[in-house]
């Protein structure tokens, strides 16, 4: 799963989004190499979304580039997308459509070809125990099994890079947990992660590297003990490092 | 019932602060509705009076002929509302989005009952306003009617209303209850087939006369002081609950001698007498049958078991990206009962339409080429209005409704241009597929050519893909992913433009059908008309999906 030719699996070069007359995210550089978990944190509002949003292809870049082993998305999006599994904030998937259905037409559209498609869908349900579940429409799902199949959806094609915003939201603690390890797996055998979230505690647990995004711009970036260093907070939890850097900023 | 006008007046309030916030491009929006609807019930009018005044030129058969005319007229109207009624009722009644809120609060069943009505029946009314207020009016100046005329016909519109709403409430009751425990989606579609099989078993065999109608109506006789021709049509129509209507109608511009002192009664009584049936019988009714839809499985449609391991398979049918997707339109619009009714009513109006243009006697005028020519373009214009009424309404809101789940194409390595093409080919097939047929049947009634019914054909063809087109790349150029509701996507400034260009559209392909017969007729070649309307068609599809492209190249998921 490692990238080739010694890309980074995915790479920020001055990106910026600007809607109307303000600046959501401001010439932000970051890479994240094979193997890695990076996280994203930041207040609300801060351009994470926004930045996520821009990876996955639904944001138009006002400037700069994403490149995801380095392939220029904006270039070629369909082969950069191909490499890439998307999970979004709010898991909305097909109302009239049971998940095994959705797990389908999500195969299909990444070109997973049968029998690899049903023997990965079938293992995919097993890892959350949705097997009993994913016959029946998504409406009657909750938030978090609704969260658990879209979880599912994004690693459908075995992607090389997983774009995710707020994963745990709406899990319950075993799922989350199931979660943390599943994302751990992926970096194991060579995925990159790029992870966006308010949940510091699962970001500390699972993020080799963490970013704080402030007002658009990257106000700080390193691995835990960078930062600790960077506080002057020898042992000090990814929670109060957060609250240390952003004393004083606007939330 | 004092939770009913409060919770009305929140949905008309948003009306009210458009109107009030003078918000310009909505305003315009309105306008602009205001202004197309304005159009086509002036057209309509002008159209009413002109029939109506030929008929008043024919002499004393006129009255009788009057008679008919209003009677099929309000049978025709009070078959379409209660219709639209019950198919749209099953939805608002027991599948509404707010269904499950309002029953956590204090709302009685019988308000929300009466609260469902009402909302039904502001959704359906429009067959009144846009055909009974047109065809009143012809009337009346037709007929020189004075104020009393119009006071007593604005009355007559309100009863026949309130009958409308009140059977259609009545019926969708009876639908919800008898059909409780089945699945949504087969309720829609049996209530839907039953309805319309009745109706327009009715409409056939009541409303459209048959050439030996047309000898009794001409019939001079005058038996018991009332002419026989009279008679025959009250007798004919004694049964539809729009009769005392009709006559009544009749008797305030024509022959005083027309209907009886109990039919003028039943015109009130009637009316009354089916909304304390719907008051008492279908409250109950829905007061017994929504605590079980709120649970399911009934109309809830929540699916049981596992399934089969094949019906679990997807796609099932279609191969690639782009048909994993059609199939996945496909499998929610078999899904979303509210949309099958939508679908099938659609579709039922055109069939209502070509069954009537089929047994209509029409042999005579049919030997007239400026007759056939006249028809001719006005067919190509119905069936090209029911294309454009399908577009708007399904083809259009396609990009918008993936809505928040847009991600999920949006984020995949799929080309959104090829899925625009892919759209636009299976949207152009179904209706095609839907409307083809029924549309070739009328067109046959018309003419036998084969030269003229391929023209047809050439010009339906083109009338479909250009509207399925337009609609589809107006539906990229104004997208909005946050609104859920396929209606109120139709009502923006982008379906009030699709419906523009299309509906001009159609009037320049009726035009050239009517050209067409006419040259053929008169042994001239029909060939530049038929090249004017593929060049014609050709410029708007490639002129709109270009367009469309553009806009695709630069679109943002929000």
């Amino acid at each position: 799963m490692g990238a080739p030719d010694g890309h980074p699996l995915l790479r920020l070069d001055r990106l910026s989004k600007r809607f109307g007359d303000r600046l959501a995210v401001e010439a932000l550089t970051l890479e994240v190499a094979p193997g890695e978990i990076y996280g994203l944190i930041g207040p609300n509002g801060s351009g994470k979304t926004t930045t996520v949003k821009m990876i996955a292809g639904l944001y138009r870049p006002t400037a700069g580039q994403v490149l995801i082993a380095g392939i220029d998305l904006g270039v070629e999006p369909e082969r950069a997308k191909g490499l890439l599994g998307y999970i979004p904030d709010e898991p909305f998937v097909y109302e009239k459509m049971t998940g095994r259905e959705f797990l389908g037409l999500v195969a299909a559209l990444y070109r997973v070809a049968e029998p690899e498609r049903t023997r990965r869908i079938e293992e995919l349900l097993a890892l959350y125990a949705l097997d009993a579940a994913a016959d029946g429409y998504v409406e009657n799902y909750s938030r978090g099994n609704r969260q658990k199949l879209a979880i599912l959806a994004s690693l459908l094609h075995a992607p090389r890079l997983l774009v995710v915003d707020e994963p745990i939201v709406g899990l319950d603690p075993e799922s989350a947990i199931k979660t943390r390890d599943l994302l751990r797996r992926f970096a194991e055998r060579g995925g990159s992660a790029l992870l966006c979230t308010h949940t510091l505690p699962f970001a500390e647990q699972v993020c080799h590297r963490v970013g704080l995004l402030t007002e658009g711009r990257l106000a700080e970036e390193g691995d835990l003990a960078a930062l600790r260093g960077r506080a002057g907070l020898p042992g000090a939890s990814l929670e109060a490092l957060y609250l240390h850097f952003t004393k004083g900023r606007p939330a | 019932m004092s939770v009913v006008p409060r919770l009305l007046r929140r949905r008309l309030d948003a009306l009210g602060k458009i109107v009030k916030d003078r918000e310009g491009a909505r305003l315009a929006v309105i306008a602009g509705f205001v202004i197309l609807f304005g159009l086509v019930m002036t057209g309509e009018y002008l159209a009413f009076r002109q029939g109506l005044a030929e008929v008043l030129d024919l002499g004393p058969p006129s009255a009788a002929l009057t008679l008919y005319i209003l009677e099929a007229f309000l049978a025709l109207v009070l078959v379409i509302s209660v219709l639209s009624f019950v198919a749209t009722g099953l939805w608002t009644f027991y599948r509404a989005s707010d269904t499950a809120f309002l029953l956590s609060t204090p709302v009685p069943l019988a308000d929300l009952f009466w609260l469902r009505a009402v909302e039904t029946f502001l959704l359906t009314s429009w067959a009144f306003v846009l055909l009974g207020v047109p065809a009143f009016l012809a009337l009346g100046v037709s007929h020189d009617g004075g104020l009393p005329f119009y006071l007593r016909a604005f009355i007559l519109l309100i009863l026949m209303m309130v009958l409308a709403g009140a059977l259609g409430t009545l019926l969708t009751a009876l639908a919800g209850a008898a059909f409780r425990r089945y699945r949504a989606r087969t309720v829609t579609v049996l209530a839907t087939v039953i309805l319309a099989g009745a109706f327009a078993l009715l409409v056939g065999r009541h409303v459209v006369p048959s050439p030996a109608d047309f000898y009794l109506i001409f019939e001079p006789g005058i038996p018991n002081g009332k002419p026989a021709s009279l008679l025959f049509i009250e007798h004919r129509f004694w049964f539809w609950p729009s009769h005392p209507l009709a006559v009544s109608l009749f008797a305030s511009v024509r022959v005083t001698t027309a209907g009886s002192d109990a039919l003028a009664a039943a015109a009130w009584v009637l009316p009354a007498l089916a909304l304390v049936a719907a008051g008492v019988i279908g409250r109950r009714l829905f007061a017994a049958t929504l605590p079980v839809v709120a649970e399911g499985p009934g109309l809830a449609g929540r699916p049981g078991g596992r399934r089969g391991a094949a019906l679990a398979e997807f796609p099932r049918l279609l191969r690639g990206p782009v048909g994993a997707v059609i199939e996945r339109d496909l499998v929610i619009l078999g899904r979303s009962p509210q949309e099958l009714a939508r679908a099938g009513f659609i579709v039922f109006l055109l069939a209502l339409y070509t069954a009537i243009l089929l047994v209509a006697p029409l042999a005579e005028a049919l030997e007239e080429p400026e007759a056939v020519a006249r028809l001719f373009f006005l067919d190509l214009m119905a069936v090209g209005y029911f294309v454009t009424a399908f577009g708007i309404r399904f083809v259009f809101p396609s990009l918008s409704l993936e809505g928040r789940g847009a991600w999920i194409l949006f984020a995949g390595p799929l080309a959104i241009e090829r899925l625009f093409l892919g759209k636009l080919l299976a949207y152009s097939t179904i209706l095609g597929l839907a409307v083809g047929p029924i549309a070739l049947g009328g067109a046959l009634r018309l003419v036998t050519d084969p030269a003229l019914l391929g023209a047809f054909a050439l010009l339906l063809a083109l009338l479909i893909g250009t509207t399925v087109t337009v609609s589809l790349a107006f539906g990229v150029l104004w997208p909005n992913f946050r609104e859920a509701n396929a209606e109120r996507l139709a009502t923006n400034g982008g379906g009030l433009a699709t419906i523009v260009l299309c509906l001009g559209y159609v009037a320049a392909v009726g035009w050239v059908g009517g050209q067409c017969v006419r040259s053929f007729l008169a042994g001239e070649s029909i060939l530049a008309y038929l090249a004017a309307a593929v060049a014609l068609s050709g410029a708007i599809v490639g002129g709109a999906t270009a367009a469309a492209r553009r806009r695709l190249g630069t679109l943002e998921i929000l």
